[in-house]
Formats: structure tokens, C-alpha cells, sequence
């Protein structure tokens, strides 16, 4: 056989097998349908709420954010005991591998703390969202009228 | 009908001529009462006047319980930093408010604070009217307004969330109430109960 053909074909196993290490391992998070509360005014609070899906062989968790049009933003989770609605701040939201977690009104939400402006139906807000393992994803927020 | 055996025979083709009438009347009769309205919300055992209560409204005015006979009075308790719970109920208060059309002028809808130390009158308008204007926000002294939760059994704690730029969240029982437009204390709705439902209790109350 030929010097290049075998070097050829080390090579070409050499850059599949890197592939296949590359691709399915670690988190493949995407985020969807990220909607948000209006705000009336300067000051107030909102949840964003959204589909966490992962596609990947990792779990992985969303830690918080952040965003140029609020102070804050945080992971929280809203409880209902024996009729007492009840709020915590979540360190981390997992969201497990080949799975997918729902933020939704009642349950988990990314909330905004102290917005600096108004926010109406229509607008879009941008964020960040920090992930443990995925980084840093940016993506913009439908702001809906409440229904 | 006295029925002797000397005319048992004549008399049974005339009571039959009765009994069957009497029969489907009295069917229909029971038909109509299995059907009379069965309320959405959870009842109130006794027919109790509402504990009254006079606080400031976000309209400028004095809302004062008593004063609203005549209106169906719905209640939350609630506070404008809360991103979740209180902005689905208000949500759902102007779908209830939308549905009524024009019977909406005879329902008052009331979001009582249990944050008065940040939620100012000001803040506390804009935030109700943003979903109705016809959502009343109320507030007043933080003892005015201890007193009419514990006449209603609310349950509200401040909680310091730390590491949280929240600052404190407040925890507070999540349940509408509705009084009646004679001032009695008739129903309750768990937070998460569709408006449909309420609709349909107010219009039967409103006649």
C-alpha cells in the first residue's frame, strides 16, 4: 500500500473518531418559546417563562442570567402549601440530559428583578442566560399580554 | 279518593285518568329541582355577612365593604412584586371582568395589598389598572390591614430570600372571595380556577 493512502486513512479515522467525541457527549441545550409578563412600570418585577430542551448525553443547569433592562435576574420557583403561595430562589434548574424542563406560570420561572423601564405586549427584551456547562446564551423575550 | 270495594271498579279507569299526570308532574318536578344551580367555588356553610372593612383605594377613594350592596364583591390579597401568582389571578380577574360586558359595572374586583411598605398607592394603581381599569387596588396601615386578612383567615409572611436582589418576597394564601350583592360572604376560588367558572357563579348571584 502507499505512504498517503494509509496516512490518508489514519488521518480520516483519526478526524471521525474526534468527531464522535466532540458531537453526542456534553449538553446541547436550546431554549424555547421565552415569553414574558408586562410590567407596567419602571421598578417592577416579571417572570419569563420558557421550554429548556437538551439534546445532549449531559445534564446540565441554568444558574440565573442577566439582562441590560433589569437589575436582576434569577431562577425561582413559585409553591403552593395548603393554599399559601410561596416563592424560592433556585441556586440551579436542572435540566436532564435527553430531556427537557418546562418553565411555566405555577411552577419555575427566570424572574427579573427590578426592570428599568416598563415592559408592553409586543416588546422584546434581550437576556442573557447562564448555563453551567452550556455558557452563556443569548436570546430575545416575547413580552405577551398576560391571558 | 276513598276507594271502597262496592266501586273499586268504576274508580279505576278515573284514577288512572290522575295518577299518570301526577306522576310525570311530580317527575318533572324532582327534574327541576336536581337542576337548580350548583356553585364553581366552594360555598360558605352559613349565609355570613362579610367581615367589613374600610381601606384607601388607588382611585382616590374610600372603599368601604359594606358600602357595595347591590355590587358581587371579589377579593385577593396580593402584592405588585410578585411576578407570578398575582399577575395570573389579575389576568384571570379581567377575563372575569371582560365577560361580563356590560354587567361588569356591578361587580367590583379588589386587590388588597399585604406589601404596603413597597407597594405606595401609586405603584400599587398603575400595577391593578395595567390589567382593568377597573381592578381596585387597596391598602392602608399595615395594622388596618392585618386586621381584615385575619377577618378573613389570610395568611401573609414576609420572607427574606438571601443572596436574592428580591430582597423579601411575601407568602400569602392565593384564594379569591366573593361576596354577594347582600353583603354575605358566599364563595371562595383556589388560585388556578378557570374564569369560566367564576363567570358563571357571578351571573347566577347577579339574577
Amino acid at each position: 500500500m502507499h505512504h498517503s493512502l494509509i496516512i490518508a486513512m489514519v488521518f480520516v479515522a483519526t478526524l471521525s473518531f474526534s468527531a464522535c467525541r466532540a458531537g453526542p457527549s456534553g449538553p446541547q441545550v436550546s431554549v424555547e418559546d421565552a415569553w414574558s409578563r408586562p410590567v407596567p412600570a419602571a421598578g417592577g418585577n416579571s417572570a419569563i417563562f420558557m421550554r429548556l430542551v437538551n439534546g445532549g448525553s449531559e445534564a446540565d443547569q441554568l444558574l440565573g442570567g442577566v439582562s441590560l433592562l433589569a437589575g436582576a435576574v434569577e431562577v425561582h420557583k413559585t409553591t403552593m402549601e395548603e393554599g399559601v403561595m410561596k416563592m424560592e430562589h433556585s441556586p440551579g434548574l436542572e435540566i436532564p440530559a435527553k430531556g427537557e424542563v418546562s418553565l411555566e406560570p405555577g411552577g419555575y420561572h427566570v424572574m427579573l428583578i427590578g426592570v428599568n423601564r416598563a415592559l408592553q405586549a409586543g416588546d422584546t427584551l434581550p437576556i442573557t442566560l447562564n448555563f453551567e456547562k452550556s455558557g452563556e446564551m443569548q436570546l430575545e423575550v416575547q413580552v405577551r399580554e398576560v391571558k | 279518593m276513598l276507594k271502597t270495594r262496592s266501586n273499586v271498579k268504576q274508580a279505576e279507569p278515573a284514577a288512572s285518568l290522575i295518577r299518570w299526570p301526577a306522576l310525570v308532574g311530580l317527575i318533572a318536578l324532582l327534574l327541576t329541582a336536581c337542576q337548580s344551580y350548583q356553585f364553581k367555588g366552594t360555598q360558605y356553610p352559613d349565609s355570613q355577612l362579610a367581615p367589613d372593612f374600610e381601606l384607601a383605594a388607588t382611585n382616590g377613594e374610600r372603599f368601604q365593604l359594606s358600602h357595595q350592596q347591590g355590587q358581587v364583591v371579589l377579593m385577593f390579597f396580593g402584592y405588585t412584586s410578585c411576578p407570578d401568582v398575582c399577575p395570573t389571578t389579575l389576568a384571570e380577574a379581567r377575563r372575569v371582568l371582560e365577560g361580563l360586558g356590560e354587567d361588569a359595572d356591578r361587580v367590583k374586583f379588589v386587590f388588597i395589598t399585604v406589601d404596603p411598605e413597597r407597594d405606595t398607592p401609586e405603584t400599587l394603581g398603575a400595577y391593578v389598572t395595567a390589567f382593568h381599569p377597573a381592578i381596585l387596588g387597596l391598602t392602608g396601615a399595615p395594622y388596618e390591614l392585618a386586621a381584615v386578612r385575619q377577618a378573613y383567615g389570610i395568611f401573609a409572611e414576609k420572607e427574606v430570600l438571601e443572596g436574592s436582589a428580591t430582597g423579601y418576597i411575601v407568602n400569602h394564601t392565593a384564594r379569591t372571595f366573593l361576596v354577594d350583592p347582600q353583603g354575605h360572604l358566599r364563595l371562595s376560588y383556589a388560585y388556578g380556577t378557570p374564569p369560566e367558572d367564576i363567570l358563571e357563579d357571578i351571573r347566577h348571584l347577579l339574577g
